[in-house]
């Protein structure tokens, strides 16, 4: 029993490091090819390099932006301005008022004091605060809608609360709103479609490469199919050509639009602060990256796969 | 160990290049397939490879009904055959060594076991010497016998070859054949297609003749039993 558990762990670890070195001759000898080929290679790697940056530089503008508008754009909040010189017994009763309110969820409440720190902690403000005596701001209460995501129905509430006792006036500004979501989402669907069709033309190009690499070696796929070469065999260097294609573009695509961004961040963060936002554009971030390498990765393996599957059918008896 | 019974191939558009053949190579015998070209010498090679499918009939290449084989089990197939080229088929990007080394690779061997079996199949064919050169810097006599290298490195037991002097001259090709016989001698089924008389005068090789898509000579007649009829050497 044990001798035969022993062979069959030895069959076992022969066969992964079988596997292991058949994946690691054409691994390195597809590098090889590629060192050889270096001047098409370097072309096609740039070609798909600048294709997988546009989506990527789009979407980093995008997901930024978006993530500057997130704190509205995800939930609806309404600002509650109270009467100035109001009493803490008044703030208090509101506040019961406001927490017993089905309507609502979360209640902030912002003293002045609050508000005013706020304030001076951006800089652009801090000039204009130091000229004035005393503190300007009222207290301020900010409430979350729930249920009530339409614009009707948080507007109809807005009223509501505007007519509470000790509440100069409540506002929920949801054009701005309605207008920035809905651009973000027009630009965030327009990456989608951008990218899809990018992929596609992506797609061609490797599987136009496999073919010209196919044809180029015609030969050796002949020869090797009459000694016995498996389809698997055959294809395998084709499959790793088209996934090294598609990953090492993506790496090229990080470069290109790390430094597309770092031209963009500049004016981007201008624009930025003219809206009272500062903010940075991160020119490299992982989850990106990673989820393009694995697409770009994956995206060259399909196209080759496709591509070689098509020329193997030929090789079949008739 | 290789039989075929009412073998016909038609391609398509209606050519018969082989009609109704039947005949019995027994195991380490020493066949010559020879006739006129267009005879249907190659594709009588390529149904053995199974680079084509037969029409009609039933090839058993060591018990095992080819014309049934999967797709899959194809690959596994051919690698017990050792194939012979008249135009080498080489790879002509790698050196002598790597070529021999292909069929080991497709095995999966590791490279410490390649290098082992490449060199006994260099030796045998004395281009020990040569394992670094491309073919390109080589005879056609050379090329040939790396060829030849390629095909009994993983010992096959049968050795198909297709006009391999074709191209050569007598000293080269009386070379080529003298290695031929050598593998005969290690108990190797040979089936050689030729048209060089010279080699026909073996009274101990059976000689398969092809006219038109038909067996004139060496096969089996239609009644025949099982048992194959005595080699008859063609004068």
């Amino acid at each position: 029993m044990s001798m035969k558990s022993k062979h069959l762990k030895k069959y076992a670890t022969d066969s992964l490091s079988n596997w292991l070195r058949r994946h690691l001759q054409v691994f390195f000898y597809t590098l090889g090819q590629f060192a050889q080929n270096s001047i098409n290679t370097l072309m096609t790697i740039l070609a798909l390099g600048i294709g997988f940056s546009i989506p990527v530089i789009m979407f980093s503008v995008v997901d930024s932006v978006s993530n500057l508008g997130g704190q509205w754009q995800e939930r609806p909040q309404i600002t509650l301005y109270l009467d100035a010189g109001i009493k803490d017994a008044q703030i208090e009763s509101l506040k019961t008022t406001l927490a017993s309110d089905e309507r609502l969820g979360e209640i902030q409440f912002i003293s002045a004091e609050q508000g005013l720190a706020e304030f001076s902690a951006q800089h652009q403000f801090q000039s204009a605060l130091e000229l004035l005596d005393e503190n300007p701001l009222p207290h301020v209460f900010v409430v979350f809608p729930i249920n009530a995501t339409d614009t009707a129905s948080i507007a109809e509430l807005t009223t509501s609360l505007g007519v509470l006792e000790a509440v100069a006036s409540a506002q929920y500004d949801f054009e701005w709103l309605q207008k920035l979501s809905a651009l973000i989402s027009f630009l965030k669907r327009a990456v989608v479609v951008l990218a899809s069709i990018i992929a596609i033309g992506l797609l061609l190009l490797i599987a136009n490469t496999i073919r010209l690499e196919i044809s180029a070696r015609r030969d050796e796929i002949d020869i090797t199919d009459q000694l016995g070469g498996s389809p698997a065999f055959i294809a395998r260097p084709f499959l790793y050509m088209g996934f090294l294609e598609g990953f090492f573009g993506g790496i090229m695509a990080l470069f290109i639009s790390a430094i597309v961004l770092g031209l963009l961040s500049a004016p981007l963060s201008r624009l930025g602060e003219l809206y009272g936002f500062g903010y940075d554009l991160p020119l490299f971030r992982l989850d990106i990256a990673l989820l393009l390498l694995t697409l770009s990765g994956l995206l060259g393996w399909i196209s080759a796969k496709f591509t070689v599957s098509q020329h193997l059918r030929t090789l079949r008896p008739e | 160990m290789i039989r075929f019974s009412h073998v016909s191939k038609r391609y398509p558009g209606g050519f018969d290049a082989l009609k109704a053949i039947s005949f019995h190579l027994e195991q380490g015998s020493m066949n010559f397939l020879t006739g006129h070209s267009g005879a249907g010498k190659s594709s009588l090679l390529k149904l053995i490879t199974h680079s084509i499918k037969a029409t009609r009939g039933e090839i058993l290449v060591d018990d095992q009904n080819i014309s049934r084989l999967k797709n899959r089990d194809i690959p596994k197939y051919r690698r017990s055959l050792g194939c012979i080229f008249q135009d080498h088929k080489l790879l002509y990007d790698r050196s002598v060594f790597d070529n021999v080394a292909l069929p080991l690779i497709i095995s999966g061997l590791s490279s410490c076991e390649i290098a082992k079996r490449v060199r006994a199949a260099l030796d045998k064919v004395s281009l020990l010497d040569k394992e670094k050169s491309m073919p390109i810097t080589l005879s056609g006599g050379q090329q040939q016998r790396v060829g030849i290298a390629r095909a009994v490195v993983n010992s096959p037991k049968i050795l198909l070859a297709d006009e391999p002097t074709g191209n050569l001259d007598t000293e080269m090709s009386d070379e080529i054949m003298r290695l031929f016989y050598e593998f005969n001698h290690h108990n190797v089924l040979l089936l050689i297609a030729t048209h060089d008389p010279r080699y026909m005068k073996d009274p101990n090789a059976r000689i398969l003749t092809l006219a038109q898509g038909n067996i004139i000579a060496g096969g089996l007649e239609d009644n025949d039993s099982a048992n194959a009829p005595s080699a008859q050497p063609l004068e």
